[in-house]
């Protein structure tokens, strides 16, 4: 295979984490399948810039990412409605499948401000390290461990997460949780 | 299409990150990356449009002196 070759055939591997992350970055299919196009596109049409022994899903992210913010600097209202539209689009995303509902967690995400919810995805969800976090979010480490850090702090608020014994009666969770803790312990 | 990469569009808005850092019990912090694995292990499960591998695709066709 030729490296391009190699590079296209990563890309492949790569689509559904992107989307993935695109989905829970935007909260809306449509816009999350906008943005996933555009990213192959572009990593496509410059192949030539991708650094062979880098990760391709980190390169990819950061393009995605990039054109997230880039979008959302034009659009710069929805930024400031985290509550409005942002959030009944998080919240309405159909289930497929799904083994709980997730809804809460969406509609909790989708009030985070942008940097805080994409930095927990890529390093609380996509399970990147904080160093490949920063890069794809082009910022120090400290900046996203400290995003991290609100958004888990915010989202815990959201979502009346306490400690086990304090969890509200309509939590979505209690089932998962005790698999959890029983892993844990 | 043979734009540059956009450049980082985050950096200017970093004063909220600046105050003192909330502390997370670990457990809550536990339920938390749970939840938010489950509901990405779900958005991963789901089936990639066509549209997207037809892109790739389409492109393993390309001939060599077509890319940039």
């Amino acid at each position: 295979m030729t490296p391009d070759a190699d590079v296209r055939a990563g890309l492949f591997l790569v689509v559904p984490h992107l989307r993935a992350f695109a989905i829970s970055l935007t909260g809306s299919l449509d816009h999350a399948d906008d943005l996933v196009q555009e990213t192959l596109l572009r990593a496509l049409s410059n192949l030539d810039k991708f650094q062979p022994g880098t990760s391709l899903q980190a390169w990819t992210f950061t393009i995605l990412r990039n054109l997230f913010h880039t979008e959302f600097r034009k659009r710069r209202r929805e930024v400031e409605d985290p509550d409005g539209l942002f959030a009944g689009r998080l919240a309405s995303l159909p289930e497929q499948g799904a083994r709980l509902d997730f809804q809460d967690l969406r509609t909790a995400l989708a009030k985070l401000p942008s940097h805080q919810r994409e930095a927990l995805l890529l390093v609380g969800a996509e399970g990147l390290s904080y160093e490949e976090a920063a890069r794809v979010c082009g910022t120090h480490l400290g900046t996203i461990k400290s995003r991290v850090n609100r958004a888990r702090t915010r989202l815990a608020e959201l979502l009346h997460l306490d400690t086990l014994d304090d969890l509200g009666p309509d939590h979505l969770v209690r089932g998962a949780l005790r698999e959890d803790v029983t892993q844990a312990s | 299409m043979t734009a540059p990469l956009p450049k980082d569009a985050a950096l200017e808005e970093e004063g909220a990150d600046q105050a003192p850092e909330p502390a997370l019990d670990a457990q809550v912090q536990q339920q938390l990356g749970s939840l938010l694995r489950g509901m990405y292990a779900d958005l991963l499960n789901r089936p990639v449009p066509d549209r997207f591998l037809e892109i790739l695709q389409r492109l393993d066709e390309r001939p060599e002196d077509d890319r940039p």
